[in-house]
């Protein structure tokens, strides 16, 4: 209910101008350096960290943050109990949730759409069908299946980006489903139907472009609600285990020790929420560029 | 009218059915809870003794048609772990999480309310920018990690509240405002812009023209009509809650619901207590979506007339 | 539009709540020793004043924060330390252990004695009645025997009771238990062999995991699922008067909250405190316990089974850094064995392997590793600090060379690994406990070619005969002796990497006089308010 009303039709132009002003805005150009940082930390993981991510020594456990009393200038943001330095786990851990969050939403993005594609354009029984299935997925406890397949499956990354592929796939049907029952009357498409054009052609030549803008927007804000969920998952245990890295785990581990090392949950707390802010911010600017009538409404 | 009423029931209906189908299938498809009802020394024999005695060496058709046939009669088998009837013990945590969730809705609708139709009055000022920024924070601030923090805040350095656990009133403070925000910031971002949008409408303009009292115009008038948009939404994040958000909050503040309850079936392998914590959560979830559904009926006149 | 604002609001927002956490650290625990507070290495309990000299009683009701419900409260159902440690207040065995020591004490029976192979006699109190009025006797004995024995029961607790069979009246207040074969063990087993009435049991059918009626001094009032067990003193009790009136279990899963309860009063004993809680619990005692983690070597791998290779691993562990970091000096390091030196069977001669990278490494270059992949298993959760004693072993064995693979599975799917012996995984953590104060266990179930959870060696001609001996035999002097023998065919033969023994560590009120048992029970009747 709430998705259907994020995304409007928008125009393959106002993208393009869109896109040139983007650079303009200051405040998101912040967002994206952000966006660019953790991306490339991510790539470049192995070879930035300053300390082993996954091998401590046990001798340096617990160690603060470096600026405190007792604290080391080797750990800049101090060491869990393992004596791991946590700055290099956060950036392994950027790793993990890129990919998890852009794996899933590729899985279930491609499922979603075609799945849109083909219930908007043809209709009938089809559409039937996958709207009910789509109904009767909505309506199910979704973050207790995905927490009963990882379960069933045992906790690993895969079977984690398998559970919330299960359950991303049907916001992207919905919208995308939405675009092409509001595209497919134009005059266009029934031009391409005179011309003789297959159907399959038409959806996929002729109507998907025409959805692009905003199936992008739509797939950033889907990443930053992966990664969240993963980290979600991964806080509950049934996501990436140690001694792998993921700020949802490291948030997980360090709650037994929130009595004594309050680094151990502050510093994977904010790389999420940083993470997740930049990318619902870049989201909300791309909307509003390329759909002029959000532009006006986004009152900040 | 009935036409309506009994068509969402039907949907409700094939939605637990659903769930319930597909808990089973994905417990029944791997695993194998036996050795952990048996001592770490346990003997192969005694495996195989108490897999037989469970029924678990027959064919999967054949465990579902039994599982089929007693699930009718609400019988969701005994909880491997717990060696009670896997319902009653899913059904003794519901009220933990019914408290916790409703004092968290609470929370929500009645700080987000005021806060959407303050925010839409004044579009731009100062408290719809508040309204934003929780809208975001909403979103972006993982639930749990806030709630780590305030527990370090107000349990540990403070000392004000207990950490977790079930007790008395104060210990459901900081789980209720842990799961209450991000639904708080959405709802009161939806409010705001169907106020918005209720606001534009050419009734609003007639009856400021008559003189209306702007109070009035905006409690009254606006406000009655965009009550369908939030009651929606707010039915939406109540559901949302009880099929989600709370598992992880409960599990952080170790609050004995059904969301911990899940987990911990997860954990043991006990797929009898899955199943039935899962169903029980679809339906009690089923049962907030049809209740919102006909409370259309009852703030939207013209559904009531579509029989 | 304020785009900037908005973002400087919300970092400003985050930032506020990292600062409030930040700033804890200036809260310095009080320094000094504490009232109730015990060093770490020592194990004896101070002594104790007598308590004749305390001439009042103070009955206080007493508040003990523990981990989680128990599962059940049928003392036979299912082997869970949740459910002992509150119906070890409620039921009563034939004989009870000694706090701080295997030897046993007179209970329920007043003496036993071995009448033949197969048969031990027990001679009971006459005295003792039901919570429900009903009399405790032979029968009583005999019917709860058979209870649990009952395959249909399908009790955790068999492993324990092994060997015994049956149980037969001899004279209203004398009772056999019968054995399958020689079984010096049977008192120790009776251990932990709680009495029901059997007639009582019967008449609630399966209600019996929530009504408990037993001989103990306390008796249950009400079980809150998911929150808390309130216990009464039963004024009927056949033994001297409990001090303390009411007591009540608490279930607080967080380490943290308990330790936050403990402090702000709301309980008085906190089980299973972390060691870094040391400096803020207001009082603390800890006593060396029965578990010891340990890593199972599959001896049959065709790299593992040489020798050498075990030795290495064990060569490769820093016990001691895992002992004064990890656990902060609350663990001890084993002695090449499992279980303490000072146990029955336990051999004193034999040393730790030291930590020596260097001879580890010749080791491994001898035996001819070459980098073969080595798998590693463990769990999370299931014991104190388990994960991270793991992951600390993991890193330390792949320091020597070892081409190790660290998998961390769920409790579930660790249980399947672990008993999966057709296909031994290669090195799997478990934490085994030495319950009954003898080595038959370790050997049977461990080292043994047909052991439930053996991996080792199956071609060691003498081993499966020697451990069959011994297990029968009815010498104590003679068992002892070679059992000790064997721990130093073990240790040069490792089935394990060597660990540790771990301690248990509770928060106490410095107003309560409580001393930890050996046995991890929390016995009320035991424990004195000082004020």
């Amino acid at each position: 209910m709430a998705v259907g009303t994020l995304v409007r039709p928008s125009r393959a132009k106002s993208a393009l101008t869109g896109i040139r002003n983007f650079s303009a805005d200051r405040v998101t150009l912040i967002f994206i350096v952000i966006l660019a940082t953790i991306f490339l930390s991510a790539i470049f993981a192995t070879w930035i960290v300053p300390g082993d991510p996954f091998k401590g020594n046990l001798r340096d456990r617990l160690k603060p943050p470096a600026w405190s009393e007792k604290g080391d200038s080797k750990f800049m943001l101090g060491t869990d109990p393992q004596g791991r330095d946590i700055l290099s786990r956060l950036i392994m851990g950027a790793r993990v949730s890129l990919t998890v969050g852009f794996g899933v939403v590729a899985i279930a993005g491609l499922v979603g759409t075609i799945a849109g594609l083909v219930a908007g354009f043809f209709g009938g029984r089809v559409d039937q069908v996958i709207m009910r299935i789509l109904d009767v997925q909505f309506a199910l406890p979704g973050m207790l299946v995905a927490l009963t397949i990882a379960g069933v499956l045992g906790p690993n990354m895969k079977n984690l980006m398998i559970a919330l592929s299960v359950n991303g796939w049907m916001v992207f049907a919905r919208v995308i489903r939405g675009m092409v029952l509001s595209i497919k009357n134009r005059p266009f498409v029934e031009a391409a139907l005179a011309v003789g054009c297959s159907r399959w052609r038409i959806v996929f030549v002729h109507i998907f472009p025409h959805t692009l803008a905003s199936l992008s927007t739509l797939a950033v804000i889907e990443v930053a609600r992966i990664i969240l969920a993963e980290a979600s998952m991964s806080f509950l245990g049934l996501g990436i285990q140690p001694p792998g890295a993921s700020w949802g785990l490291m948030l997980g581990e360090g709650r037994m020790y929130i009595t004594t090392a309050w680094w151990l949950v502050t510093f994977p707390g904010l790389a999420i929420a940083i993470t997740i802010l930049s990318l619902n911010m870049l989201a909300l600017r791309m909307r509003s560029y390329s759909d002029p009538l959000q532009r006006r409404a986004m009152k900040f | 009218m009935h036409r309506y009423i009994i068509g969402r029931l039907l949907f409700a209906i094939v939605v637990v059915l659903a769930a319930s189908v597909l808990v089973w299938l994905l417990t029944h498809w791997v695993g194998d809870p036996v050795k952990l009802l048996l001592p770490l020394d346990a003997s192969r024999d005694q495996v195989e003794q108490l897999r037989s005695s469970l029924g678990l060496d027959q064919p999967l058709w054949v465990q579902f048609k039994a599982f089929a046939a007693k699930a009718v009669r609400g019988d969701f088998g005994d909880s491997l772990w717990q060696r009670r009837p896997a319902m009653t013990v899913a059904m003794e945590r519901l009220p933990a999480t019914i408290k916790l969730v409703g004092a968290a809705f609470l929370v929500a609708v009645i700080l987000a309310i005021p806060l959407g139709v303050l925010a839409s009055i004044k579009p731009g000022s100062a408290l719809d920018r508040v309204t934003s920024i929780l809208a975001l924070q909403g979103v972006c601030i993982p639930d749990f990690w806030l709630g780590l923090l305030m527990m370090m805040l107000f349990s540990v350095k403070l000392g004000w509240l207990p950490t977790s656990g079930i007790g008395g009133f104060n210990y459901l403070i900081l789980p209720a405002l842990t799961l209450s925000l991000r639904p708080m910031g959405r709802m009161a971002q939806m409010v705001r812009s169907a106020m918005l949008d209720q606001l534009g409408e050419q009734y609003v303009t007639t009856a400021r023209a008559k003189g209306v009292s702007e109070l009035k115009v905006v409690l009254v008038h606006a406000l009655k009509n965009a009550a369908i948009s939030i009651v929606t939404i707010a039915g939406w994040e109540l559901g949302r809650m009880l099929a989600g958000y709370t598992v992880v909050v409960e599990w952080l503040f170790t609050w004995p619901g059904i969301g911990m309850l899940v987990i911990q079936a997860i954990d043991n392998w006990d797929f009898p207590l899955l199943q039935a914590s899962v169903i029980l959560i679809g339906v009690t979830v089923s049962m907030v979506n049809l209740f919102v559904d006909l409370s259309y009926s009852f703030f939207d006149p013209r559904i009531r007339g579509e029989d | 539009m304020s785009w900037k604002k908005v973002l400087v609001l919300l970092l400003a927002l985050v930032l506020v709540g990292t600062l409030a956490a930040a700033c804890k650290k200036k809260e310095e625990p009080k320094a000094g020793p504490t009232p109730g507070q015990q060093e770490p290495k020592k194990e004896e309990p101070k002594k104790e004043e007598p308590k004749k000299e305390e001439p009042k009683v103070i009955d206080k009701p007493l508040v003990i924060g523990m981990g989680a419900d128990p599962n059940s409260l049928d003392p036979h159902a299912l082997n869970d330390g949740n459910e002992r440690l509150i119906t070890a207040n409620i039921f009563e065995p034939l004989v009870r252990q000694l706090p701080t020591s295997f030897e046993l004490k007179p209970l329920l029976a007043t003496k036993w004695e071995n009448v033949n192979d197969t048969t031990w006699r027990f001679w009971l109190r006459n005295d003792v009645k039901f919570h429900n009025g009903e009399p405790f006797n032979a029968e009583s004995v005999a019917g709860t025997v058979k209870r649990a024995l009952n395959p249909e029961l399908n009790s955790g607790y068999l492993d324990l009771w092994e060997g015994i069979s049956d149980a037969k009246v001899v004279e209203p207040f004398v009772v056999d238990i019968i054995t399958k074969d020689r079984n010096p063990l049977v008192p120790m087993r009776m251990a932990w062999f709680p009495m029901m009435d059997p007639k009582y049991v019967q008449s609630v059918g399966k209600d019996v995991v929530e009504k408990a009626v037993g001989t103990g001094p306390y008796k249950l009032v009400k079980w809150d699922r998911g929150s808390g067990i309130e216990l009464a003193r039963n004024d009927a009790y056949w033994g001297p008067k409990p001090a303390i009136g009411k007591v009540t279990f608490k279930f607080q899963k967080e380490d943290a909250t308990r330790l936050m309860a403990l402090r702000n009063g709301e309980v008085h004993i906190a089980r299973d405190m972390l060691p870094e809680f040391k400096d803020q619990m207001p009082g603390f005692k800890s006593i060396s316990g029965v578990e010891f983690p340990v890593f199972r070597i599959n001896a049959k791998h065709p790299i593992l089974k040489d020798k050498r290779i075990r030795q290495a691993l064990n060569y490769a562990v820093d016990k001691e850094a895992l002992k004064d970091q990890l656990y902060s000096g609350f663990a001890r390091v084993t002695q090449c064995q499992q279980g303490k030196v000072e146990f029955p069977g336990g051999n004193p001669n034999l040393k730790p392997y030291p930590l020596d990278v260097a001879k580890a490494k010749q080791l491994l270059a001898d035996a001819g590793y070459k980098g073969q992949k080595i798998e590693m298993i463990g769990e999370r959760g299931r014991w104190l600090k388990d994960g991270e004693l793991i992951e600390a072993v993991g890193a330390m064995v792949k320091d020597i060379g070892v081409n190790v693979d660290v998998k961390i599975l769920e409790f579930s799917k660790w249980l399947e690994v672990y008993f999966d012996l057709g296909n031994p995984t290669d090195l799997i953590f478990v934490s085994n406990s030495f319950d009954l104060g003898d080595q038959d266990r370790p050997f049977s179930g461990y080292i043994a070619s047909t052991g439930r959870s053996s991996t080792y060696l199956d071609n060691i001609p003498d081993l499966d005969a020697k451990i069959l001996e011994l297990r029968s035999e009815m010498d104590i002097q003679k068992r002892n002796a070679g059992y000790a023998a064997l721990w130093e065919r073990a240790c040069d033969d490792p089935p394990w990497i060597y660990l540790l023994n771990l301690d248990d560590i509770y928060g106490v009120d410095p107003n309560l006089n409580f001393d930890p048992r050996q046995d991890q029970k929390i016995l009320v009747q035991e424990i004195t308010w000082k004020k």
